[in-house]
């Protein structure tokens, strides 16, 4: 059995982050990452399932109304994630749930969290965006935003030299998009951390002072491994997955493991717009489409960026038009729909805001994570609220917003958090703000399961900053 | 000048700008790209799982109806089947093969009920009336349908759907393509560094 100082499970940003600090702090570490290593080659230009099924992996929401995708291989979803890295707005730490409960422990403000958005920064050299970066559909968004005098920003990423050929979501295949293998996993393996892919945890069991973590190794045979601490860094559905199903061994586990499943707020749009901003070309470009509107925030507390929409994602959508065809995401109007409007007059986008985390993950009886994203009244309000927005730029542009589902609810999506999330109520949040499990001192989460709430913005950047601030607990720990 | 003529042209002058810093070889394959042929793989003999039984011929006419072929589409253009999207349903790698019976079973149910006929005799818009009333009944159905819409515009298993909707697949960046970026500022910007503080 290997024995550790820490045994890290994932290797997305809340594994590979306290990966590295920990190494560089002299700890010996074990990270156990379900992927694969992938290399360069690995990327490719394909959108077929097979090739996706490669880079991703899928869950179905019991209603089969939501899909959610996360990036597998070493580096997780900064493989296959469009990039997007910005800070949460002061807002968002401040932000009180409908109880009035202040998600975000109250000692966890932005200026908290600047120094450690500014190490990821600096870890993966993360730039703004050039004008000449920002795709066609972007500057299009930002010329609508201009009519209306709004503004929009162009956004940060880690990404250099971009050729713009819109395939960041198949892993970058020149290379200019610098995901987790180039820098944090390097770094880290340089400073003694062991990177084990294709090994899948079940369960973990207390042992002692420490913790076994019991997985299958790539031939499938259950192996274990011990770490004074253990990291949990498998996503927001696996890591209460791993929880739940380690209930036999972590008695009282604490109830809120797999609660407040939150997505961000996210509501998927599909802009159809005039001929006098047309061509639209929304397959060219980086996918996180180079530019953000923070118009909306005061107001709403909502933000909007465009995207790009390779044609296998947007005719995926439940399209259909509020004022006519396509009336149903079938049938020959809507084949003809999009052969006539996709390259010229349609590009997606996404709205980001603050919601209350009403879903949860659950184990089957084969212990199999299932997750439910039920579509409450608040929920729809808020749909109802972002899609109002939506119709204000549109009807000041000569637009159109075209809905994705009945509720604009039917849509994959990338960004659920807070299943396990920190806080100071002891009640609410099954971790401490430092990210240790309270049921189970030495167990900690890291990931986005760790995050509390909406991040206003997509949260790759709040997830990576965040777990390097519980990296800094861990080794003090 | 027709979009898809467009792209095709751009692209080609796009890639001669690139082309002279990655050579020869390179070329020919990057000419390929443009054209889409490597993504947009052409059928093999054989790669289209095809309806043998009445499940089958009853799945066949539901696909047939998301995304309409030559035997339904005015235009005779090319629909799912065409495309292989039967594949999604039949091969067992993806969740959908065990549902397949329940599928057709669940709209000869609702076609017999409403109509009288099995869902496979009956004309486009009334299989149409039948899937719109069937995926409200059977929410995996709604799954199904987004799954052979993308499997057809996507490009899954060859390039009709994306040629159908100009679509040039794999490409060596659009960088140089005047089009491809306004480049210039187009709106005001809130912030000095990209996020709020």
């Amino acid at each position: 059995m290997d024995d550790r100082n820490v045994v890290i499970v994932g290797s997305g940003f809340g594994g590979a982050i306290p990966a590295l600090r920990l190494a560089q702090a002299g700890r010996s570490v074990l990270c156990l990452e379900q992927g694969e290593r992938l290399a360069q080659k690995d990327f490719v230009q394909d959108w077929s399932f097979k090739a996706q099924s490669r880079l991703f992996v899928t869950y179905t929401s019991k209603d089969y109304h939501v899909i959610l995708r996360y990036g597998r291989g070493l580096g997780g979803g900064s493989l296959t994630y469009a990039a997007a890295m910005l800070r949460s707005p002061s807002e968002v730490f401040e932000w009180k749930d409908r109880d009035g409960y202040r998600v975000w422990p109250a000692s966890i403000t932005r200026a908290v969290m600047d120094p450690f958005y500014a190490k990821v920064e600096q870890e993966m050299d993360i730039v703004r965006a050039s004008w000449s970066d920002v795709p066609r559909a972007g500057g299009i968004f930002g010329k609508m935003m201009a009519a209306m005098g709004k503004t929009a920003d162009r956004s940060m990423y880690p990404i250099h030299d971009c050729l713009q050929c819109g395939f960041c979501m198949c892993g970058c295949p020149f290379g200019r998009k610098r995901h987790l293998g180039v820098n944090y996993i390097p770094r880290a393996e340089a400073a003694g951390a062991e990177f084990r892919v294709k090994c899948r945890v079940h369960h973990l069991e207390p042992d002692g002072t420490g913790w076994k973590v019991a997985y299958f190794d790539p031939w499938n045979v259950q192996r274990t491994a011990r770490g004074e601490r253990v990291v949990l860094a498998a996503s927001a559905l696996e890591t209460p997955g791993i929880l739940l199903r380690s209930k036999p061994w972590m008695k009282d586990l604490h109830p809120q493991v797999g609660k407040n499943l939150n997505q961000n707020g996210d509501v998927a749009f599909l802009w159809r717009v005039p001929d006098s901003l047309a061509p639209t070309y929304p397959f060219m470009g980086r996918n996180n489409a180079g530019i953000i509107t923070y118009a909306f925030w005061d107001e709403h507390r909502i933000t909007i960026h465009p995207g790009a929409g390779p044609p296998a994602l947007v005719a995926a959508m439940d399209v259909f038009s509020e004022k006519g065809e396509p009336s149903a995401p079938m049938g020959v109007p809507f084949k003809h729909y999009v052969r006539d409007q996709y390259a010229t007059h349609l590009f997606p986008s996404l709205a980001i805001g603050l919601v209350d985390g009403e879903g949860t993950v659950t184990v089957d009886g084969d212990g199999v994570v299932q997750f439910d994203l039920p579509l409450t009244d608040r929920l729809r309000a808020y749909i109802a609220r972002v899609a109002g927005v939506g119709r204000q730029i549109a009807d000041a542009n000569g637009a159109e917003l075209l809905r994705t589902g009945g509720d604009n609810y039917e849509h994959g999506d990338a960004h659920p958090l807070a299943t396990c999330r920190i806080g100071d109520d002891g009640e609410r949040a099954p971790c401490t703000p430092e990210g240790e499990l309270r049921s189970h001192p030495g167990v900690f989460v890291s990931d986005g399961a760790s995050v509390p709430g909406g991040t206003g913005v997509n949260p790759a950047h709040t997830i990576a900053a965040n777990a390097e601030r519980i990296a800094v607990a861990l080794a003090a720990s | 000048m027709e979009r898809r003529d467009f792209l095709l042209t751009a692209g080609g002058g796009a890639l001669a700008m690139i082309l002279g810093a990655v050579g020869e070889s390179i070329a020919r394959a990057g000419e390929a790209a443009w054209a889409g042929t490597q993504f947009a793989r052409d059928p093999l003999p054989g790669a289209c799982l095809q309806p043998l039984g009445d499940v089958e011929r009853t799945l066949g006419a539901m696909l047939d109806t998301v995304v309409p072929g030559p035997a339904t589409d005015p235009e005779g253009t090319a629909g799912a089947l065409e495309a292989c999207s039967m594949n999604i349903l039949l091969d067992g790698s993806f969740p959908f093969r065990k549902y397949a019976d329940l599928f057709a079973l669940a709209l000869d149910g609702i076609a017999t009920d409403a109509y009288g006929s099995a869902f496979a005799d009956l004309p486009y818009l009334q299989r149409l009336q039948v899937l719109v009333t069937a995926q409200d009944q059977l929410p995996m159905l709604r799954l199904a349908f987004r799954a052979i819409r993308s499997a057809f515009f996507g490009g899954a298993y060859n390039g009709i759907g994306l040629r159908y909707v100009g679509y040039p697949g794999p490409n060596l960046g659009f960088r140089h393509l005047p089009e491809a970026s306004f480049r210039v500022a187009v709106c005001a910007e809130l912030t000095g560094n990209g996020w709020m503080p």
